[in-house]
């Protein structure tokens, strides 16, 4: 009977669509009537939603790396979190930022090596279907996914690519949200064992900053229906429905002025950010843009949220620098 | 017999597979000389009838070997005949329709003359072209139709209609005048009786090419197109630069886009956009050259687009959007601030750089606000040639 209580309650803290909702519910009715003989495959699922939930209750800790080989600063980075995160077989979703039809050196999109490089690692960890996919606002997929180089470092490692069309997306409500009360959400991600959220910083002319969170406008459609209201709050209530296990912030090179589209000033910083706290990453990365996260009204809004820490010094930020 | 009916069968296959596999232009429409003598006309090169001449020289020593090898379309007819011969058999003997694909030939070509292009209504290669390429349903039921008709009646399009078809068989006349050649079929020549006819519907033609001098609308064009005139004059309708396009914004022109338009390719920003110099794809597939490769030493636009205040979020509601600012590929919107005539109150909100601006059509797609509050209009658009 605890077992029921307790699958009924992570149904419920997960809000799931209708219809993985109707198949789980159904599972749980088969599990009821036909006793153990499902636990097998039960104990699975409900293992991988409380892993889910043992990683956003941690203490949040952030992974601060400098230095110029790409390939290695993710691979210290990643060194323990991917062997937690990535089981065999487990199915990833990746979402990067290839929003605008900018080159690699613009710095307006994810720099593809960190694709490529975090393709290798997942690789070697054994995971399985590896798919990445962005809702570009600066332009069509086809053009977006070539010129920031994605398609072809995804390619180079045999990452899947998803084309964000209409019907790859699924409605997804929340009453908790404030002024983004449902929203139509990527099906990979729903389906996927782990969601890796791999933004770029840059500076944006309304949200101020985009981050991690921010960049999770590109994994919903209809995306400029949420320049209709409070944009800050918008992207603190998509952080409701999107909860990525873990964030790779690039900031090899930062774009200053003129964004989000760019072109306009790029500073080389060679770092790179790893954290599964959205909050403490975003608000470590605006300092590198000198100002402090509580100047940012989308982080400061999902603070107040409770969405995770935006105070620095309640952070413990591991520093690594190689040459 | 059999030899004939493989290379047949190897040319429709080869005709489908660079609609699906090419991005440059389908070799059977750069060798129809029909195509090819439009194109010429419409200012798009020598070339264009150099590959006219060499097409009719082929034809006046080998004979027809277009028709009976090469064009897909009968090959269509051919196997349509084979299935349907036994259900019905069509005899049309009327004796208007013998000389029918004549006069249709003779009207097409007075109507070139006083600008008026309707030969994309009857290109055999076009019509077969457009039923793959257009995404919408009637050049595929005019496909079924000419098929089924075809079927019914052995090579009813052929014997009654075909301006190409006639062409060449006009051209072949000429082969009468070499010595020691036989002549293996006798076809029907327009009687001078029939030429005289022709020619008295001359000034019904005048009247009507200057009745259908309807003011007609402008149409965003694909970037690279040449002047309107030319444009509509060379325009085959073929629809190979809405197959093309990755962004699928450019769409087939309806009716009500005007007589002239119809089914030439306009770009329609509800659904999509244009990615302009990441892109220009279509000029590689267009066969007759109207969409030419843009020099980049000259700017050409596709159009400019306007800030409606009162529909805008951010000028009338007062709403932070600014999207078009945002998404903006050649930064040309900016924001502008204005006082407000009667109140005095300061007010802010997107404007566009009507210098910078290309008429992408980015901005559009994206704004939120119903109905749309910046759009691209034609007016301010410089054209390549």
């Amino acid at each position: 009977m605890d077992k029921v209580q307790h699958m009924l309650k992570n149904l419920e803290a997960l809000k799931l669509p209708r219809r993985e909702f109707i198949k789980k519910s159904l599972q749980l009715l088969v599990y009821l009537f036909f006793g153990g003989k499902l636990l097998a495959a039960e104990k699975e699922t409900s293992k991988k939603l409380i892993l889910k939930k043992t990683i956003q209750s941690k203490k949040t800790k952030l992974i601060v790396v400098k230095g110029k080989n790409i390939d290695e600063m993710l691979k210290i980075a990643l060194k323990e979190k991917i062997k937690k995160l990535v089981k065999k077989n487990s199915k990833i979703f990746i979402k990067p930022n290839a929003a605008f039809p900018r080159t690699p050196q613009q710095a307006a999109n994810t720099n593809p090596e960190i694709i490529k490089s975090l393709g290798k690692i997942l690789r070697a960890a054994g995971a399985g279907e590896i798919v990445l996919s962005d809702n570009p606002a600066g332009g069509h997929y086809t053009i977006t996914y070539k010129i920031s180089g994605i398609e072809d470092a995804a390619k180079e490692v045999g990452i899947k690519i998803v084309p964000p069309n209409n019907r790859n997306f699924v409605e997804v409500k929340n009453t908790d949200a404030k002024v983004v009360k449902s929203v139509y959400i990527m099906k990979d991600i729903l389906n996927s064992d782990v969601f890796i959220n791999v933004p770029v910083a840059k500076v944006h002319s309304e949200a101020v900053l985009t981050l991690s969170m921010k960049n999770l406008i590109g994994a919903t459609l209809r995306m400029s229906e949420l320049h209709t209201v409070n944009i800050h709050q918008a992207i603190a209530d998509l952080s409701l429905y999107l909860k990525p296990s873990l964030i790779i912030m690039d900031a090899t090179r930062i774009l200053l002025t003129n964004g989000p589209s760019g072109p306009g000033k790029v500073q080389e910083l060679n770092t790179i950010i790893v954290g599964e706290d959205p909050v403490a990453v975003d608000s470590y990365t605006a300092t590198l843009f000198g100002i402090r996260g509580e100047d940012v009204p989308h982080i400061k809004i999902a603070s107040e949220m409770g969405l995770g820490e935006i105070d620095l010094e309640k952070v413990e930020i591991q520093k690594i620098e190689l040459n | 017999m059999r030899r004939r009916k493989i290379i047949q069968l190897l040319s429709l296959i080869l005709f489908l597979a660079s609609i699906y596999l090419l991005n440059y232009t389908n070799p059977f429409l750069r060798i129809d000389p029909l195509v090819n003598f439009i194109s010429f006309a419409a200012g798009s090169g020598t070339k264009f009838i150099m590959l006219f001449l060499i097409f009719f020289l082929i034809i006046f020593i080998f004979g027809n070997i277009f028709c009976d090898y090469i064009c897909p379309l009968r090959t269509c007819f051919d196997y349509a005949h084979l299935c349907l011969k036994h259900l019905i058999k069509l005899q049309l003997n009327i004796k208007v329709f013998k000389k029918l694909k004549f006069i249709i030939l003779i009207l097409l070509i007075l109507l070139f003359i006083f600008h008026k292009q309707l030969f994309f209504l009857f290109d055999p290669i076009v019509i077969l072209t457009r039923a793959f390429t257009f995404n919408t349903l009637p050049p595929i039921i005019l496909l079924l139709v000419i098929i089924i008709l075809s079927g019914l009646s052995y090579r009813f399009w052929c014997n009654y209609f075909c301006p190409l078809g006639s062409l060449i068989s006009i051209f072949l006349q000429t082969r009468k005048l070499v010595p020691k050649q036989k002549q293996k079929q006798q076809v029907d020549f327009v009687t001078r009786r029939e030429l005289i006819k022709a020619l008295f519907l001359l000034p019904m033609q005048i009247t009507l090419a200057t009745k259908m001098k309807i003011k007609h609308r402008l149409l965003l064009r694909p970037p690279g197109s040449v002047e309107e005139d030319l444009f509509i004059l060379g325009c085959l309708r073929c629809g190979a630069c809405i197959k093309i396009c990755p962004t699928k914004v450019i769409e087939p022109a309806k009716l009500y886009d005007g007589i002239e338009n119809f089914w030439s390719p306009k770009l329609v920003y509800a659904k999509s956009y244009c990615a302009f110099d990441n892109c220009f794809l279509c000029y590689k597939v267009c066969p007759t050259g109207v969409i030419r490769a843009p020099h980049y030493g000259k700017k050409i636009k596709i159009g400019v687009a306007k800030v409606k205040r009162e529909n805008c979020l951010v000028w009338s509601k007062n709403i932070s959007c600014y999207i078009c600012e945002e998404v903006c590929p050649k930064n040309a919107v900016y924001r502008a601030s204005d006082f407000e005539p009667i109140t005095g109150q300061q007010t802010t909100g997107p404007a566009v750089n009507e210098e910078i601006c290309v008429g992408c059509g980015l901005c559009e797609n994206r704004c939120p606000a119903l109905p749309k509050a910046i759009t691209v209009h034609p007016e301010g658009e410089i054209r390549a040639y």
